[in-house]
């Protein structure tokens, strides 16, 4: 649960982090590209534009200079009226045009043009932009007469034709780049979430195991360039690997050093309780064997808490084992506790054959009936001395079954239980439920937990149908195999 | 009753002396193996209580060489290590129990207990236990002085519960052992012997409990 929450957590962050580099790198350059690619493409129409007009716009300008005579010093415009219905009539534009003499005076025309700012040449043309009844246009200016009596023909026309080869020009060139450029946009964009599919594969691959687990990754399939961080991964790893396993040595050395001084310990606490004391020595010996008794359990979980960590040190065995046969075990083991201390502990075992660590599962289902025992129902005191077989307060059961594909191992007992919401606390090592009664070490459940994890079971608290108490429930991967023994 | 210890650790050694001791057992002490096959090649010992890590000779060497010399008592084993492989590697050998250190006293006094007790029954056919007092030849029971009067079921299912005193025995263990001389046997006929038996035992002080789902286990009375 915890690690799918890690990992959306994750997702949003990496997302937007993609989205940021792309914007910076890919999406921000490719619309520079695009607008200045428009601005290019729009001067360019525009000067085509005017090329392919100009010239066209100088043929009226010719015609118009053509047919101005200059009699006795003064101008006489004579034009057949088809030429100027030609002049007028355009499939677009509006044409203007007027002939200035050269003092520069209007002589005819059917509109004022601005001149130019500079005269061509005689017989030279020249065009250039203006506006006329405020509207802008492209005109041609055209000297012609004679050297005495020079004058000048102006021709303007509306931008109407121009404007539309521009707009034309820009949407031919405009459409394609703004798709040229979406589409590299979609290629980065799927193409970045490609080239990182290994890494997110990796992460995928680490996020999906077992904290403890450090077992190399493999870099078969990995591309180059992420293989050395595989490598790099694999030789952390195997650092780590390493200093774990001495620690974990360390531990084991250090507990099988202590054993033999606490067995010592032990009698000798135990010979000096049996012994004729005063009452407030009696009491000191009780503690004595009491923390005695604490330390040598929390010894032993310590012990198998090493032993259940993966490492090399300890390869978890995988043999075919009998959770009925396991149970049995349990029942020779810890009955005469359960009577000793008048708790009603029973045996519900079927047959439910499955893979796994005879000596790890031992220790699972003996810390969790040391539980039961410990911290489930007690008897009251007046209630122990007429306990008869049937007449115990407290309960305990194991169970094993086969479900379909499963194995089922549970314990149960009829105590307090365990809020839900310290259910996931209690598996930590060392974790103690504030006012929990007794001298446990906090281990228990960690070792369970843990021996759970390396048989890759499902571990689960919960509530017993009676509504009050613990039932904690294992679940294995059933053995199924025609050659297993006869249930 | 003559036990030997054999464990190199004094403080230990000298707390299970006493223990031992206060048990009534007759003890020696060897703080190695070579003093302890000596001794053992020297005196009778109904018991050995043998330290599996010893200086020189290891306890398992020890077990090897007390079989091979046809050592005919008991042997306990102490041992610090409690990896399954030590433990079958020790019963293999030729032990007949087993005890991981620490351990608590009245744990390992009832292991040599039963111990003595099984040692002796293959000599003896007499059984005790509390008031109780059984000759497993003439198939005698007798509480005090009053002798108890058995159905031949109700003696298999006794005679099997007190040659294993202190051991939880289930039922399918039961039935597998009598049904010998009885095929239609039945949890629920067991259940019923159980009643009768326990109905006798009253006065000898000795109590069948009963664990649930799975059988049975005869409480040694308080010493």
């Amino acid at each position: 649960m915890s690690l799918k929450s890690q990992r959306a957590e994750m997702n949003p962050q990496r997302h937007s982090s993609l989205r940021q580099l792309l914007t910076r790198w890919v999406v921000l350059p490719l619309v520079m590209l695009l607008v200045a690619s428009l601005a290019a493409t729009w001067l360019i129409a525009l000067d085509t534009a005017n090329d392919a007009y100009d010239s066209q716009l100088l043929d009226p300008a010719l015609a118009i200079a053509n047919n101005v005579m200059v009699q006795d010093g003064t101008l006489r415009f004579e034009l057949p009226p088809i030429a100027l219905e030609v002049l007028r009539v355009d499939a677009a534009d509006r044409l203007f045009f007027e002939v200035l003499a050269s003092d520069g005076s209007h002589a005819v025309g059917n509109g004022r043009i601005t001149p130019p700012p500079a005269l061509p040449v005689l017989h030279q043309h020249l065009f250039y932009d203006s506006l006329v009844d405020d509207r802008p246009v492209r005109v041609a200016a055209l000297r012609a007469g004679s050297a005495e009596v020079p004058i000048l023909v102006l021709v303007a026309e509306t931008y109407v034709k121009r404007d539309r080869l521009v707009k034309d020009m820009l949407i031919a060139t405009g459409i394609p780049a703004t798709l040229l450029a979406l589409a590299a946009f979609l290629f980065s964009w799927f193409g970045i979430r490609r080239v990182l599919q290994p890494l997110d594969d990796l992460r995928d691959e680490i996020a999906s195991r077992s904290p403890r687990d450090l077992a190399p990754v493999s870099e078969g399939n990995k591309p180059g360039e992420i293989r050395p961080l595989v490598q790099t991964l694999n030789q952390l790893f195997s650092r780590m690997q390493a200093a774990i396993d001495n620690q974990q040595r360390f531990i084991e050395n250090a507990a099988h050093q202590l054993r033999t001084p606490i067995a010592g310990l032990a009698t000798h606490s135990e010979l000096a309780r049996r012994r004729e004391a005063p009452p407030e020595l009696r009491d000191l010996l009780d503690m004595i064997a009491s923390e005695t008794r604490r330390t040598s359990h929390l010894i032993n979980q310590l012990l198998t808490l090493a032993r259940a960590e993966p490492g090399d040190l300890h390869a978890i065995e995988r043999q075919p084992l009998d959770l009925h046969a396991l149970g049995s075990q349990a029942a020779q083991q810890w009955v005469p506790r359960a009577l000793a201390q008048n708790i009603d502990l029973g045996f519900e075992l079927e047959h439910a054959w499955t893979i796994g660590d005879p000596l790890l599962l031992r220790e699972l289902l003996a810390n969790l009936l040391d539980n039961a025992l410990a911290y489930g129902k007690q008897p009251s005191p007046d209630n122990s001395t007429v306990a008869t077989d049937e007449g115990t307060s407290g309960k305990v059961t194991v169970r094993t079954r086969s479900e379909d594909e499963l194995v089922v191992l549970e314990v149960e007992d009829d105590g307090p239980g365990i809020p839900e919401a310290d259910r996931p606390q209690v598996l930590e090592r060392f974790y103690r439920r504030p006012g929990t009664p007794g001298d446990g070490s906090g281990l228990g459940l960690a070792i369970v937990a843990e021996i759970a994890r390396r048989h890759q079971a499902t571990l689960a608290l919960l509530t017993p149908a009676s509504g009050r108490g613990l039932l904690v429930r294992l679940q294995l991967k059933r053995l199924v195999l025609a050659d297993r023994p006869a249930d | 009753m003559r036990v030997l210890l054999v464990e190199d650790d004094k403080a230990l050694a000298d707390g299970l002396m006493r223990t031992l001791r206060e048990n009534g057992y007759a003890v020696d002490h060897a703080p190695d193996g070579e003093l302890a096959l000596r001794a053992a090649a020297e005196e009778h010992y109904d018991l050995i209580v043998l330290d599996v890590s010893l200086p020189g000779i290891d306890g398992f060497e020890v077990l090897r060489q007390l079989r091979r010399n046809q050592h005919q008592g008991s042997i306990l084993m102490l041992t610090a290590r409690d990896a399954e492989q030590d433990r079958i590697k020790g019963l293999d050998l030729g032990a007949d129990d087993y005890v991981t250190k620490p351990f608590s006293l009245p744990e390992f006094e009832a292991r040599v207990r039963a111990l003595i007790r099984r040692n002796r029954n293959e000599r003896s056919p007499q059984l005790q236990i509390g008031r109780l007092s059984v000759d497993t030849v003439s198939r005698r029971a007798c509480v005090g002085e009053e002798e108890l009067e058995l159905t031949p079921r109700e003696w298999g299912v006794l005679e099997y519960l007190l040659t294993r005193a202190g051991q939880v025995v289930s039922k399918e263990q039961m039935l597998q052992a009598l049904c010998s001389w009885d095929d239609s046997l039945t949890h629920n006929a067991i259940e019923v012997y159980i009643s009768r038996l326990r109905a006798k035992l009253q006065s000898a002080g000795i109590r069948i409990r009963t664990v649930r789902g799975f059988g049975y286990v005869v409480e040694e009375p308080a010493r």
